[in-house]
């Protein structure tokens, strides 16, 4: 079993992990409204 | 073909595992519900008894929806275009019953599901009509700031699902606060918002001129484009059942299906990428926020986090110490309003009702000596009733005017209110990392009961009858004895009259500030059931 600060180091662990996930979708988000934006662009050509 | 959509889904799949409330997670599964199936919520949000019900049945052409006087839609209502009609029930444990379109009222009003006791999480409509083009769905949703404060939440929490608004408001009244605070929270998600002004056909053209005047201005800071559009709902739904074309071009209505084909319809798709690349921008950003703030609090030590406990939970106490203040200043402005303004108008009445002694000569001098006891008896009669009546005509004619300082009396305990909970959650999120939950206080509903005047029978008409001995004097002396104390006792009983009108009066203000103190308090107590 994990003592308090091995639950804390592994909490924090974890919560950086998350992050990064939320920044991948992030960057992901924009990728697609960029590519909507330029998609858009090219119809109006 | 577009595969925007298609990513916007899978963002929203990959997100959902990150998210930590349900609310959240139901939004995305909605979310991505409506980009699957290429479907828009258009909500039709507002007030209460702005006729958000009418205006659906108005484009849907069909009264399907309840519609009434008090405040009605408690449940959430999807309405769409189906091959016949019917009313699917979905409940809170997560199982549907479909119900003839008839018994749709059992489950969706405050007055047959009170509180929503029938635990329903959602109604779906299907109408068999041309009007409501495939794609959109018209969302009826409770009216916000009536007494029935879990309306107001219900429809709160669905604004975050509105693709779509139409906000409806009432030429009469004009916009309130309330009501502009809860368009920027809409504002915040609908990707097309549209002012729907009703009640047009109460008002005159130039009144309802008037109003989207003072409407675009009080919104121009916020929602600056966005459209208003007069109409009548009731007048449109009357032309839509009668078949009559000068009726529904009267109404307006056609302008706002005009907008929910170009504005809405045609743009459906763009409008569905639109909501879903803002709600997950708000998601990401929210589940981000929540783990730096947990971070933050692992980097702070157990003392320093105990200590900012200490700090709220004291605060927290302040309010309760504030709420005795608050009632304190209440009981004072209450004690101030029955001293001063009853002080100067109790006399008025006291006036009008010693006049009406003018007319007591004509009742008793005038007529044969036979006719006297029948007389005097139908003047005992005259003064109780006549006085009586003259009392309550007068409360009545002053209500008004008592209701406008109870109104300002309110706003200031409502505007003392609203600092302390900011207050409270501005400490919440500096202290505690907890998100601002930006609760309005809501206006209380003014209450429509009038003053009750109790009084007992006096023995006015014995009295009087007694002097009926007097009669037997010789001439007209008796008649003049009895009109002498007639008049005392008209006199003593203005006196009672105005007492009983004080009475009932006081009672009466006592009764509308402490309903209105009930309303407001409520929202101190939500607030604190949410961060404590």
């Amino acid at each position: 079993m994990l003592d308090g600060e091995d639950a804390v180091a592994a909490l924090r662990v974890r919560l950086q992990a998350e992050l990064a996930q939320l920044e991948q979708i992030r960057a992901a988000l924009e990728g697609v409204v960029s590519g909507g934006q330029q998609a858009t662009v090219a119809e109006k050509r | 073909m577009d595969t925007t959509p298609t990513m916007l889904g899978a963002l929203l799949q990959q997100l959902e595992p990150l998210l930590t409330t349900t609310a959240a997670a139901q939004r995305v599964h909605a979310l991505a519900d409506r980009l699957m199936r290429t479907t828009l919520n258009v909500a039709v949000l507002g007030h209460f008894k702005r006729g958000k019900s009418t205006l659906v049945n108005a484009l849907v052409g069909y009264p399907v929806l309840p519609m009434g006087m008090v405040p009605l839609t408690a449940i959430v209502t999807y309405v769409e275009a189906g091959p016949a009609f019917s009313a699917a029930i979905t409940f809170q444990d997560g199982h549907t019953a479909v119900v003839p379109i008839e018994q749709l009222r059992e489950y969706i009003t405050e007055t047959e599901n009170p509180a929503n006791a029938k635990r329903v999480a959602a109604a779906v409509v299907q109408v068999p009509t041309a009007r409501l083009p495939h794609g959109i769905r018209l969302v009826d949703t409770p009216g916000i700031g009536s007494t029935y404060v879990h309306n107001t939440a219900i429809a709160r929490e669905f604004v975050a699902d509105a693709d779509v608004a139409l906000f409806v408001l009432s030429v009469d009244p004009p916009m309130s606060a309330e009501e502009r605070a809860f368009l920027e929270e809409v504002a915040r998600f609908a990707r097309r918002l549209l002012i729907v002004l009703n009640k047009i056909d109460r008002y005159s053209p130039a009144d309802v001129a008037d109003v989207i005047t003072f409407t675009r201005k009080v919104v121009a800071d916020r929602v600056p484009a966005c459209p208003i559009l007069p109409v009548s709902a009731l007048l449109a739904l009357e032309g839509r059942i009668a078949g009559d074309a000068a009726r529904i071009e009267q109404s307006g209505i056609q302008a706002i299906e005009q907008f929910l084909v170009q504005e809405v319809y045609q743009a459906r798709e763009a409008l569905l990428v639109s909501a879903a690349v803002n709600q997950l921008h708000m998601l990401v950003s929210e589940a981000e926020q929540q783990r730096q703030a947990t971070l933050a609090g692992l980097a702070t030590s157990r003392e320093e986090l105990t200590r900012r406990l200490d700090v709220f939970r004291q605060r927290v106490a302040e309010l309760d110490v504030l709420r005795e203040e608050r009632d304190a200043l209440l009981r004072v402005a209450q004690a101030r309003l029955v001293d001063q303004y009853l002080g100067s108008a109790l006399p008025t009445l006291r006036a009008e009702l010693l006049a009406l002694a003018n007319q007591l000569p004509a009742l008793i001098m005038e007529g044969s000596e036979r006719s006297l006891r029948a007389q005097v008896r139908a003047g005992g009669h005259w003064i109780v009733e006549t006085l009586r009546s003259t009392t309550v005509a007068w409360m009545q004619r002053e209500e008004p005017a008592l209701l406008d300082v109870l109104g300002a009396i309110t706003e200031r305990y409502r505007a003392a209110l609203q600092r302390a909970l900011d207050a409270l959650q501005a400490l919440a999120q500096d202290v505690l990392a907890v998100p601002a939950l930006q609760v309005q206080v809501p206006e209380p509903v003014p209450v429509t009961a009038h003053a009750r005047l109790q009084v007992v029978d006096e023995p006015v008409m014995l009295e009087l009858l007694s002097m009926w001995l007097m009669s037997h004097l010789p001439g007209r002396i008796g008649r003049w004895l009895i009109l002498w104390r007639a008049q005392r006792r008209l006199e003593d009983y203005a006196d009672r009259m105005v007492g009983s009108a004080r009475y009932a009066l006081r009672q009466w203000i006592a009764e509308q500030l402490e309903e209105r103190r009930a309303v407001l308090e409520s929202a101190v107590s939500a607030v604190l059931e949410a961060l404590t």
